[in-house]
């Protein structure tokens, strides 16, 4: 069994705005781990990336991490944020800590916003709810938070089937950015969009930790923007804490295969993609 | 929308043209002489001249597309022909009878809304646990009940031993009571558990995940998942409101109601066939005026059905990318 490292040893400590050690995901009926003894750390206005194949656990470790798993899943382990065990708390004290404390960016982006409703209706709602907004307060801080991630106010008045990919990402980092959350978590936020769309989302979250201080734990398969924004990378494997360090070292430098496949793979396709651009 | 339901209402009309050519052949395809029918329900003896006479009274010695085109006419000006047994207009009699029908379908459908919808709510939230678990014990036993058994049973309850409620017959708002539950029951179990899977599959979409991520009240996410699991309730909705009222026959008899069944069951047996084409007819068109008031209900819910909101109404798909978006390159 791989004992997991936190990244960087300096952000172990009181300093951390959340701190999980050996969190453990199981199948409550089988008993299987899924994620085993992962451990990691985050200080505020920091970024942190998890990296890893498809299925290596990623997306199930930000759901323990917000005490949302799937049924059937239990979480094992230590989850302090700002101090408190997300996983001891009643679920009305973690639902309070959710949205102003910690934030989630979800994967479909096309997905995550009600049918039914317009963006300018949820994400009011969700002010009004979470921050004790009034309808017009409510409504130009949507308006001053879309602004910051480079949408314009009409967005409001869209349904969710109505925008792209790309812009559905900065709404919800716009949500994030309104409800002033201290930590977001941006589950794989850049899978299944273009080039320009995955690079206006990175931005939007570059704002959201330089402006604001928000610490960022990244989820991506995309190494490249891993790079481009975190400072710690932690490297799982099939539920499994393999690698975990400064980014530019794990990089660099990597010490487990899996990593160097990673790297490698990554590596081979830029110089495909150089080569195929250079030929044509 | 506009455009939506006109287009909707369009498609209506060959369809309502089919099923009174359908209700048409049907009764000229009956073995019985409707000359002869209506001759024997009046106590007339059939003998051949008068059979001839009445065959040219009732128009039917013309050729069959002939009397087709001429009952279609007749009937686009609300004359649905007249009764043989009671001489009266059957347009009149279909419209004693509808309102008192129509009274218990609603009553009924009222029921089944204002107790299904409730009931999938608490099966949804306590999923897997006892009240999950016996409310879907009472359902399956309300659907498993004949409805016969099930009016009989309640009036044996109701209006013999607990002495609430009349036994029968249309005598003011209580007189509903009864025979509406009764109707609702078999339908009540269906939505119940219709609505319960859809809540239970929409639980699972995203933007419930979402939602709970961002710490949105279970009350405001419950809101979300029933409004997103209406679509196929509405859908069903649209086929149960005409079978409610097509299906009253049974609740009309044990209770005595003055209604469409009931007309629709003697004319049946009188072989009353101007009675019974028109039965066919009206039925036909409360099947495809309730669809397509359910369609348009969903549309109205869902917008991705209408083609609402700014990119649907310029006609464009989506994604409708260039105007809210400022280039984020700028920002770097």
């Amino acid at each position: 069994m791989t004992q997991a490292i936190a990244p960087q040893n300096k952000a172990v400590g009181n300093t951390s705005l959340l701190e999980a050690r050996s969190i453990c995901v199981r199948e409550r009926i089988s008993g299987r781990l899924l994620v085993n003894n992962v451990s990691l750390a985050i200080e505020a206005g920091s970024c942190l990336g998890i990296v890893g194949e498809s299925g290596s656990g990623k997306s199930l470790l930000c759901r323990a991490l917000l005490g949302l798993l799937p049924k059937g899943l239990a979480a094992s382990g230590t989850v302090l944020f700002e101090g408190r065990d997300v996983l001891s708390l009643s679920e009305r004290e973690r639902r309070a800590l959710r949205g102003a404390g910690i934030s989630f960016v979800a994967q479909q982006a096309m997905t995550a916003y009600d049918p039914l409703l317009t963006l300018g209706r949820q994400i009011t709602a969700l002010f009004r709810d979470r921050l004790r907004l009034g309808r017009n307060e409510a409504h130009d801080l949507a308006c001053t938070t879309l602004a910051r991630v480079g949408l314009e106010a009409q967005v409001l008045d869209r349904y969710p089937h109505e925008l792209s990919g790309g812009q559905m990402q900065r709404c919800m980092i716009a949500t994030s950015l309104g409800l002033g959350s201290r930590l977001v978590i941006a589950d794989e936020p850049t899978t299944a969009l273009d080039a320009k769309s995955q690079y206006e989302v990175l931005l939007a979250l570059k704002t959201l930790v330089r402006e604001r201080g928000t610490a960022l734990i990244l989820v991506s398969h995309d190494l490249g923007a891993v790079q481009m924004l975190a400072e710690h990378v932690l490297v799982l494997n099939g539920g499994y804490c393999v690698e975990s360090g400064l980014a530019w070292q794990v990089f660099n430098a990597p010490r487990h295969k899996v990593t160097r496949a990673l790297v490698r793979t990554r590596a081979d396709l830029s110089a495909r993609f150089a080569h195929h651009g250079g030929t044509a | 929308m506009y455009a939506f339901i006109l287009r909707r209402l369009l498609c209506l009309v060959p369809l309502l043209l089919a099923i009174s050519f359908l209700a048409f052949c049907l009764t000229a395809a009956s073995p019985s002489d409707p000359a002869e029918v209506a001759l024997r329900v009046n106590d007339i003896t059939p003998t051949p001249e008068v059979i001839e006479k009445t065959r040219q009274e009732l128009g039917l010695d013309r050729p069959f597309f002939e009397r087709y085109l001429a009952w279609l006419g007749k009937a686009l000006q609300g004359d649905l022909g007249t009764s043989f047994v009671t001489h009266r207009p059957v347009a009149r009699e279909l419209a004693r009878a509808l309102p008192s029908t129509l009274a218990l379908a609603c009553v009924a459908t009222l029921v089944v809304l204002g107790v299904g919808i409730p009931c999938a709510i608490v099966c949804f939230v306590r999923e897997g646990r006892l009240a999950d678990i016996l409310v879907r014990a009472l359902i399956f036993l309300g659907a498993a009940t004949p409805t016969f058994w099930a009016g009989l049973l309640f009036i044996w309850l109701f209006a013999v031993h607990l002495n609430l409620l009349p036994t029968g017959g249309l005598e003011g708002a209580s007189s509903f009571i009864l025979p509406a539950c009764t109707l609702a029951l078999p339908s009540l179990a269906t939505y119940t558990r219709l609505l319960r899977a859809g809540m239970l599959a929409t639980g699972q979409q995203d933007f419930v995940l979402y939602a709970r991520a961002q710490g949105r009240s279970p009350l405001a996410i419950l809101l979300q998942i029933v409004r997103n699991s209406l679509q196929s309730t509405l859908a069903a909705l649209g086929m149960t409101l005409p079978k409610l009222l097509a299906g009253t026959f049974v609740v009309e008899c044990i209770f005595a109601w003055p209604g469409l069944g009931r007309l629709c069951v003697t004319a049946i047996f009188n072989r009353d066939l101007p009675v019974i084409q028109a039965y066919v007819v009206l039925m036909g068109l409360f099947f495809v005026l309730f669809n397509l008031f359910m369609e348009v209900a969903g549309a109205l819910v869902d917008p991705r059905l209408s083609g609402r909101g700014s990119a649907g109404r310029k006609g464009k798909g989506r994604p409708d990318k260039s105007r809210p978006d400022t280039s984020m390159e700028d920002r770097a």
